[in-house]
């Protein structure tokens, strides 16, 4: 079994992101992540491409084995992240590589570009990691 | 021609009060308009000069110099569907909109406020009064009962103290039958250290232990019962305090109510067209009626506010007619007055505030003031946003908004003393009542079953259902964008809105990285326009507002690769018609 997750949307493309837009998913060569704002989760998105702490590296490379690579990202805080926390301290982030086939590898980009996660390796993150803002749902959806 | 004393007209208005035809006494056709929704006349035959057309017989005439059709309260221009000056009674957002741009279903004939608003609001205030009435029934049933509780409680008591005397003398009697002394001979029973202990094995063991049984149970009631008066005590004395404070809460509603149903009656009175029976009556004065010219007497009650010499000569009153304007105005100067003195709690709010306003932080001796204060705003937001609390004037809607807005502030400098209280008590005021309160939509909660006051729309903001447009019947307000002169949003934000500084999160309606992902679609100029900008009260976890709207556009984003200007902005509307309501300034 499968889940799709929709995760918190923290920040945007920096401006020293190497990417192409107008495809979907957005190309990305390079990646820079600006944050916005961060509620805290482990797992961040903008786009399809998604970011994660280090803890949450940990669990998925403890728990998956198919899908995936870790590739460095940089993060930067936006002029509205540091008006709504001056002072907030941030963990080391990396960028999520989704290259797996949905519902075959561990992890994997669904047709509509979210990211699939077998329910093994989820369980495990929802266990270790923040997920509060991240949307969660069956993939593929039940049929009525 | 005109008409006179000698001759009659008929009116025949239509189905919203728009005059169509007139006939003379022969009932033949003398006269005909045909308008549009908006009360331009189309076209018109006929022969007998007469001002009334356009809306109601009553109080709506036509100006024959420039057309204007003139009410009690303001003029009406046809031509722009607009009124030519503000409502008098604010009852609208837009002062000069004609019948919420609704003319096909409404009309207008006061220039004010609709009698259906006005039933609104009354059917607000007796659900107001309802609830309250029923949390005072439940209030004082549960006092009675803990009346009663003490009086048996007081009984046991007493029961108490007489089997402790029985106990003993039996105790002194056994003692007194097997021979054994007391362990002290100098000390009274009752004080011994082992009263019962010591005759363990000194009387039979079936005594024995009946009585160590009947020790030990007197032993907790004298205790328990002791502790249960003090406990009653103090829950009759707040009992009778929340009861105390909802009876005042319910009287204040039910004058509300009373003041509500004077003033619709006064504008179902003032807006009503003419009965119409079977055959026409002359609506005009016909042969043999007494004539009243009325307009001295207007003039009177109103002063100088409203010129009622331009009405004058237009219109002729039957004596009947007159006396039941003069009535209507009567009721309504009744329901003005009344409504001053059926918000008493405001003066308590006052007091409560001016304690409070000194301090920076709350402490936990602060809590119930604030409490209470929340409460009592909380009763007196509905009134003040009835249309008698407009006609109040927007001094006091203004006075509560600083102080709800104050409390926010002191609530959230308070946040680290007082941890989940102080969420429990923004959430009390929370900004979907703030935005009742700005849109004159408050009211008390009738399904909120505690004895406390609550909003109307839950009590967590973050969980309240956004305004849709569709449920209010109101069209979104589209997403546009202006011209900047700098990139300096914040500041264009903050010179446009000087007083929500400090106050409030910038956002951008259309998102910035628009100019990446959709490259010519909108220039810097347009994204850090005025017009794009959005405040999110800092008071709303605006982090978690921010972080639902970047999940929304995530969603376009990630489905739309070329998506048109048209699209973006389609989706900025649709964005905005989610959390709009819970920007400042609301959109």
């Amino acid at each position: 079994m499968f889940y799709v997750l929709e995760p918190e949307v923290a920040g945007h493309f920096g401006k020293n992101s190497v990417v192409d837009t107008s495809v979907r998913p957005p190309s990305v060569t390079k990646f820079h992540y600006e944050l916005d704002g961060w509620l805290g989760d482990d797992l961040l998105e903008t786009i399809s491409s998604f970011v994660v702490t280090d803890r949450l590296r940990s669990v998925i490379e403890q728990s998956a084995s198919t899908g995936y690579e870790f590739a460095p990202v940089e993060v930067t805080t936006s002029e509205q992240f540091d008006e709504l926390y001056p002072d907030r301290e941030l963990p080391n982030f990396w960028w999520l590589k989704i290259i797996g086939k949905p519902g075959v590898d561990d992890l994997g980009l669904s047709s509509d570009h979210r990211l699939v996660v077998r329910d093994g390796v989820f369980a495990k993150i929802q266990q270790r990691c923040q997920l509060d803002n991240c949307e969660v749902t069956e993939f593929p959806p039940p049929s009525p | 021609m005109a008409p006179d004393d000698t001759e009659s007209s008929f009116y025949h208005p239509d189905g919203i009060n728009n005059i169509r035809q007139l006939t003379d006494e022969t009932a033949a056709e003398t006269n005909r308009y045909d308008y549009d929704a908006w009360l331009q006349i189309r076209s018109s035959t006929g022969t007998v000069t007469n001002p009334q057309t356009g809306k109601g017989l009553f109080s709506a005439y036509r100006r024959e110099d420039d057309g204007l059709y003139g009410t009690h309260n303001r003029f009406y221009e046809a031509d722009s569907g607009r009124w030519k000056s503000a409502d008098p009674a604010e009852a609208d957002l837009n002062l000069y909109r004609y019948v919420n741009n609704n003319p096909i279903n409404n009309d207008d004939p006061s220039g004010l406020q609709s009698i259906a608003e006005l039933e609104t609001d009354l059917a607000e205030a007796m659900r107001a009064e309802r609830f309250l009435r029923r949390q005072l029934a439940v209030i004082e049933s549960r006092n009675e009962q803990v009346v009663e509780a003490v009086e048996q409680n007081r009984l046991a008591f007493q029961q108490a103290e007489i089997d402790r005397l029985k106990f003993w003398a039996d105790l002194a009697r056994i003692r007194r039958e097997y021979g054994v002394p007391p362990v002290d001979e100098d000390v009274p029973d009752e004080l011994q250290p082992h009263p019962v202990y010591g005759l363990a094995r000194r009387i039979p063991q079936g005594e024995y232990r009946a009585l160590l049984r009947r020790f030990r149970e007197l032993g907790s009631r004298l205790v328990d019962l002791p502790r249960r008066a003090t406990h009653l005590r103090e829950q009759l004395r707040t009992g009778r305090r929340q009861q105390a404070e909802v009876s005042a809460y319910a009287t204040s509603a039910q004058m509300n109510v009373a003041a509500l149903q004077r003033l619709t009656a006064a504008a179902r009175a003032a807006e009503a067209p003419p009965p119409r029976p079977a055959r026409p009556q002359p609506a005009m004065t016909g042969r043999g009626q007494a004539t009243v010219d009325p307009f001295t007497e207007l003039q009177e009650l109103f002063g100088g506010d409203i010129d009622f010499g331009s009405l004058r000569g237009t219109r002729h009153f039957s004596e009947e007619e007159r006396q039941e304007t003069i009535d209507a105005l009567g009721y309504a100067e009744l329901s003005i007055a009344t409504a001053i003195t059926s918000i008493p709690l405001l003066g308590d709010i006052i007091d409560g505030w001016s304690v409070l306003s000194g301090k920076d932080v709350l402490t936990e001796d602060d809590v119930k003031g604030v409490a209470r204060l929340i409460a009592a705003i909380l009763v007196v937001l509905p009134i003040v946003n009835s249309r008698l609390g407009k006609l109040l004037g927007r001094q006091v809607e203004r006075l509560l908004r600083t102080i709800l807005d104050r409390l926010l502030d002191l609530i959230e400098n308070s946040r680290k003393t007082l941890g989940e209280t102080a969420d429990r008590l923004a959430a009390a005021i929370g900004p979907r009542q703030r935005l009742a309160f700005a849109t004159g939509t408050g009211s008390v909660d009738e399904t909120q079953s505690t004895f406390h006051f609550s909003r109307r729309h839950g009590s967590d903001p973050g969980s309240a259902q956004p305004r849709t447009a569709g449920a209010e019947g109101v069209a979104p307000r589209t997403a546009t964008v202006g011209k900047a002169v700098s990139t300096n949003y914040r500041k264009t934000f903050f010179d446009a809105y000087p007083h929500l500084k400090g106050k409030v999160v910038v956002h951008h309606g259309v998102e910035q990285q628009v100019l990446d992902l959709y490259p010519g679609r909108f220039t810097p100029a347009e994204i850090h326009s005025l017009e794009n900008l959005r405040g999110i009260p800092r008071s709303i976890n605006p982090d978690v507002h921010l972080s639902k709207i970047r999940k929304e556009w995530n969603k376009f984003y990630r489905n739309n690769a070329n998506a048109t200007r048209q699209q973006i902005l389609d989706e900025a509307t649709r964005i905005d018609s989610l959390f709009g309501s819970q920007f400042d300034p609301p959109l």
